[in-house]
């Protein structure tokens, strides 16, 4: 189990080296960011002052040594929109998206399984067709245009949430929801499909010959049984959350996350705060990789001695 | 001869009847004729748009679809901010959208399949390399990259598909490469190497077509989801400029007249909802009928 | 295999769906009040208010305790004010803030804060008498050393402010008196006042104290203390309560950062946010009620003058007869925005030419002049842009149509914003075309001049002195006789409007939404000042 978990962080450090190389590549592959820092009526001159000092006029490759070796540092240089430290705007904003995704992902879970699940066991069932459009609504529908729709109604119309923006626990909901709307649906497919399979299990049967409460077969033996292909699934989900998929609803509700950073990075050519929110998000997406395959044991005892 | 003669006939009564029953599903068939409505129209957009879809005259702006009050007929479902009529406009971006999600799968999928094919049947070290890539790909933020890809190389079609497809290969060769290794033990496999096939044969064509079908299915729900992610970078700004059209870029630009003007958002939302729908329906219906004993969720 | 019945079920499920949202959309058409949108409005209209009834919200007077909410599209990425030229800034620095003077709402007319008079002392030196008794919101008093330290600041070539180009000719401060300044310039430089109005005030030691971190510790003298900054969502400001001057009535501000104009309208109708900055005219009919102002920028196209074809000018002044500015005025600004005047200026600044009148719509006349001209159908490549400037994607694009439909082939392009600025930079291989915005904030015709018709400027139009154009140009910024200074600049918005560097295009309006119950009056400089505002009792 140790060398598994050392295997693990040594995988996450060989991730965040590659994302570092790639990132420092996309950035530098376009030319120059100072005109596009300066005001549009600034002077000659300030340009090239600008530009030797974020060391634009070295060699690439000096360049990319020097960042590196700061980069191993936590030192992605200063934000060149923010003018401040990279690094520090990129960790302000994770917090956010964390709660956001968090948010999002434990509504998706909570309103998935039980669905999934009774719509396994009462298959056919009207709940298991509202489970299935439900699932298919939420893979199927744009998140941008149902934030848009959800805020028209909600805010603007009924004035029961606040439109946009961080604050209390309402801020909350409407981003939430829309973001959770596809995990939600992934998720119930999922536990659908893996509770249907275990349902059909010799050892299902034989529980029940034994008299065992319905309930009992199906929370206790099938749904441990089922509970590493949905952990897998919510893992993986989880992933994608982090992963960008949030950008576009950080965007529509002023949520100041890691997504809407990202944005806000490519829109101003500010590449130090790209590359530090970038190696942020490969780290926690790592990190949340590695919690969910610890998990499984937790599920499944034999994988431990597997590894 | 006669048995060739007979076998081929019956291949055919069996294609033939497969096909009626795919189609027999009667919920599945108007799924597949949306479906099919969209992709003729993303193919002859330019001949049966009923307007220019890029050029509007101001006078026109903002008018409202057909049935709305103040709206007219030669405008179906109304136009946008420069007069442009929003229908054509709306097979345009079928069009875009519809070879984003094509070009990226088959990009990406050919990609996928064959380095999970090699990985799946070679094993070791290959198998080792090819899956250690694919692991930190799949730790990498990969709609944030899509999106610095998109920004860097300037955001238009192209740029947007090599985004799209250096994200999606993934998924291809690791369902793939655990096919191959379960059928790579079968009789037929080990028959074929006794036999002195070449490798790439034994690959290609004894192991490949058993991975066919549920590769397929892949595919299918690939292009939905590469179809979501070019509307999402086009709603960012970092997918199709204008006066290009996409149902995205469509969304983006109508966001602004929300309040004002319901039909820009209105349509090209449903366009994407409407076609990711099919796509998935038609997927589901695959699923169940290629692969019977399959019926699990593909994982993804 | 599905059974029937639920086959049945997701059709009704989802023809529901889709009906809800288009049953809404519809819904929300039918109760959107008709009107507001051909309104050519004075300065400040405002919609009748039973309209915030309609909306299901009613909006109850508000107490005067309560802070003001002023929305706008960015994140500042700073709160010194020298760091940056930013309007989104200016909604919090303008009140945490003070300058030696400011320009009235609607001109260039200038109004004593810090400074309580001033004289021109010699060509080359303008006296500053200050304000006694004024402290800083940390305590320390406002003196003439904090006006030379904060002019040395922005001066500073290592520091290297976006905001120099407004200081232009300007050398030093010299401390006279505890409490009178002299600002040293080059040459005679009639505009040294206003170009202070641009100069917020720091405290020496403060900024000296905290370093790098000034841009997030902002003191100056002015009527609001910054209290804290939220970062992506808000900064918070409340009220100085030893402020030199009356009072003001509002306790707080909050300023909100709400990057979606249509997030912006719609936490406007949900009485989030007090004034929403930059809103699409189209909207106004959506908002409780609304201000507009005629605003700073200038939309025109640039022409490469020096390029073959379009060297003659009546190539040049087809362009402009060819786009019917009323039709973008009328219909893409619903009427909110006037029709450049022939040059990149309007009434309220000195040296506007009242005698120039906008290039008429006329096809014919244009398509005459490019046949003397010779005009063969040659391609020109047109830059637009878009996210920038309000509804520059869409102006982009419709002057592209008129001008095709006029016969002048024109191809659009609108690159991403990084490719707009090498483009328009690039005057070593100038494109035929780009759709610019250009503002004057200090009314001063030169910094519009020496920017684009000189040829030294860093976006000009011209690579070749047109005839002695760079001298009259030099000559002029100097010239202290203001009648003289501004006969000149008349008479050479004249010669440009004959031989046009651009297509002059419009002059938006801003557009304010604004909580109903709001007493405020929007500047021309965009400039918000609290202190001015009040609830309506």
């Amino acid at each position: 189990m140790r060398r598994y978990i050392i295997g693990r962080l040594l995988f996450v450090f060989v991730v965040m080296a590659s994302a570092l190389i790639v990132v420092f590549i996309l950035t530098h592959m376009v030319g120059d960011p100072v005109d596009l820092l300066l005001p549009l009526d600034a002077h000659q001159e300030q340009a090239d002052q600008m530009r030797i000092a974020l060391g634009l006029d070295r060699p690439l490759w000096e360049q990319f040594k020097d960042f590196a070796s700061r980069a191993i540092r936590g030192d992605f240089g200063n934000s060149l929109w923010q003018r401040r430290p990279a690094l520090r705007v990129a960790l302000e904003s994770l917090p956010n998206t964390m709660k956001l995704v968090g948010a999002a992902f434990l509504l998706a879970v909570v309103m998935a399984v039980p669905l999934g699940v009774l719509a396994a066991v009462k298959q056919g069932s009207t709940l298991d067709k509202i489970t299935s459009l439900l699932a298919l609504q939420g893979v199927s529908t744009p998140p941008f245009w149902l934030g848009l729709m959800l805020m028209m109604i909600l805010s603007a119309k009924l004035h029961w949430f606040p439109t946009s923006g961080m604050g209390g626990f309402q801020h909350l909901v409407l981003p939430a929801v829309t973001l959770a709307m596809r995990p939600m649906g992934r998720i119930a497919q999922m536990v659908r499909s893996a509770m249907l399979d275990q349902l059909g299990e010799l050892y299902v049967t034989t529980a029940r010959a034994k008299g065992l409460s319905e309930t009992r077969v199906v929370m206790v033996h099938a749904l441990k049984n089922a509970a590493i292909a949905i952990v897998t699934m919510a893992g993986w989900e989880l992933g994608r959350l982090m992963a960008g998929y949030s950008a576009v609803v950080e965007w529509v509700f002023s949520w100041p996350g890691i997504g809407m950073m990202v944005v806000k990075a490519i829109d101003n050519w500010d590449f130090p705060l790209l590359q530090a929110t970038v190696v942020v998000t490969a780290l926690t997406i790592s990190l949340v990789n590695l919690l969910v395959d610890l998990s499984y044991s937790l599920f499944d005892p034999r994988i431990r001695s597997e590894n | 001869m006669p048995t060739e003669v007979l076998v081929r006939a019956d291949r055919l009564k069996v294609a033939l009847s497969g096909t009626r029953r795919f189609f027999a599903d009667r919920f599945t068939l108007v799924f597949a004729v949306i479906l099919l409505t969209i992709v003729f129209l993303a193919l002859f957009a330019p001949y049966v748009v009923p307007h220019d879809p890029f050029g509007g005259d101001l006078m026109d702006r903002l008018e409202p679809p057909a049935w709305s009050q103040g709206g007219s007929t030669r405008f179906l479902l109304g136009t946008d901010a420069q007069g442009r009529d929003l229908l054509s406009r709306l097979m345009v971006g079928a069009r875009v959208s519809l070879s984003v999600g094509l070009g990226v799968v088959v990009v990406a999928g050919t990609v996928g399949t064959v380095l999970g094919l090699v990985a799946g049947y070679f094993g070791g070290k290959v198998d080792q390399i090819i899956m250690r890539i694919l692991d930190i790909q799949f730790a990498f933020p990969g709609l944030l990259i899509g999106m610095t890809i998109a920004g860097v190389l300037g955001p238009n079609l192209r740029n947007i598909m090599i985004a799209l497809s250096v994200n999606g290969w993934m998924v291809f060769a690791r369902l793939i490469r655990g096919m191959v290794m379960s059928i790579k033990a079968r009789p037929f496999v080990e028959a074929a190497e006794a036999v002195g096939c070449s490798k790439s044969r034994i690959i290609f064509v004894h192991i490949f077509p058993h991975a066919l079908a549920s590769q397929s299915i892949l595919a299918v729900i690939e292009v939905a989801r590469i179809i979501m992610a070019e509307a999402s970078l086009s709603f960012l700004g970092l997918g199709i400029q204008p006066p290009g059209a996409s149902w995205g870029l469509m969304l983006a630009e109508g966001r602004e007249y929300i309040s004002t003007a319901w039909w820009l958002v209105t349509f090209p939302g449903l366009a994407i909802l409407v076609t990711i729908i099919s796509l998935n329906i038609v997927a589901n219906r695959l699923r169940s009928f290629l692969d019977p004993l399959q019926q699990r969720v593909v994982r993804v | 295999m599905l059974s029937i019945a639920y086959r049945k079920f997701l059709v009704i499920g989802l023809i529901l769906v889709l009906g809800v949202v288009m049953g809404t959309a519809c819904g929300q058409k039918a109760t959107a009040p008709e009107g507001g949108e051909k309104s050519s409005t004075p300065a400040t209209g405002k919609k009748e208010e039973p309209k915030a009834d309609k909306q299901g919200a009613k909006p109850v007077p508000k107490a005067s305790a309560k802070p003001l909410v002023i929305a706008m599209g960015a994140e500042p990425a700073t709160l010194d004010p020298y760091a940056d030229n930013d309007g989104n800034m200016r909604n919090a620095t303008a009140n945490i803030f003070d300058s030696l003077v400011v320009a009235e709402a609607q001109s260039f007319n200038l109004k004593p804060v810090l400074a309580t008079r001033w004289e021109n002392e010699d060509p080359t030196t303008w006296r500053f008498w200050l304000r006694q008794g004024v402290k800083f919101h940390n305590g320390e008093p406002f003196n003439a050393d904090a006006v030379v330290f904060s002019l040395k600041r922005i001066l500073n070539k290592e520091y290297n402010s976006p905001l120099l180009n407004f200081f232009d000719g300007i050398l030093e401060a010299k401390a006279v008196e505890p409490y009178v300044v002299d600002i040293i310039t080059k040459g005679p430089n009639p505009l040294v006042p206003i170009r202070l109005s641009w100069l917020p005030i720091m405290e020496p030691k403060h900024v000296q104290a905290v370093g790098a971190d000034v841009v997030e510790k902002p003191i100056g003298t002015g009527p609001y203390k910054f209290k804290q900054w939220n970062r992506g969502t808000q900064i918070v400001l409340e009220r100085n309560e030893d402020y030199w001057d009356e009072k003001p009535e509002i306790p707080g501000v909050v300023v909100k950062f709400i990057a979606e104009n249509s997030t912006r309208l719609m936490a406007l109708q949900n009485n989030e946010v007090h004034i929403a900055r930059d809103m699409s005219p189209e909207v106004k009919s959506q908002m409780p009620a609304w201000k507009d102002i005629s605003g700073m920028e200038f939309s025109a196209i640039r022409l490469n003058a020096e390029r073959r074809e379009m060297k003659d000018k009546r190539i040049r002044q087809a362009m402009n007869y060819a786009v019917n500015k009323e039709a973008l005025r009328d219909k893409l600004f619903n009427g909110s925005a006037k029709i450049t005047p022939c040059q990149q200026s309007k009434s309220a600044y000195p040296g506007f030419n009242p005698d120039l009148k906008p290039y008429p719509f006329d096809v014919a006349k244009a398509k005459q002049l490019l046949q003397e001209a010779g005009y063969k159908g040659e391609k020109f490549e047109f830059v637009g842009a878009r996210g920038r400037w309000l509804k520059d994607g869409e102006l982009s694009e419709a002057v592209a149509k008129m001008l095709n439909d006029a016969g002048i082939n024109v191809e659009l392009k609108i690159p991403e914003w990084s490719k707009w600025v090498e483009t328009y930079f690039n005057l070593k291989n100038p494109v035929d075309m780009i759709l610019t915005s250009n503002s004057n904030e200090i009314g001063d015709q030169d910094l519009i001049m020496s920017k684009f018709a000189h040829t030294a400027g860093r976006s000009s139009t011209y690579h070749d002195d047109v005839p002695g154009l760079d001298k009259i140009i030099d000559d002029n910024r100097y010239e202290l006789n203001i009648d003289k200074r501004n006969q000149v600049y008349r008479d050479l918005w004249a010669q440009l409007c004959e031989d046009p560097p651009w297509i002059f295009l419009l002059n938006p309006d801003d557009v304010y939404g604004v909580d109903p119950f709001l007493e405020w009056e929007p500047r021309q400089d965009q400039l918000i000042f609290v202190k001015d505002i009040q609830w309506k009792s």
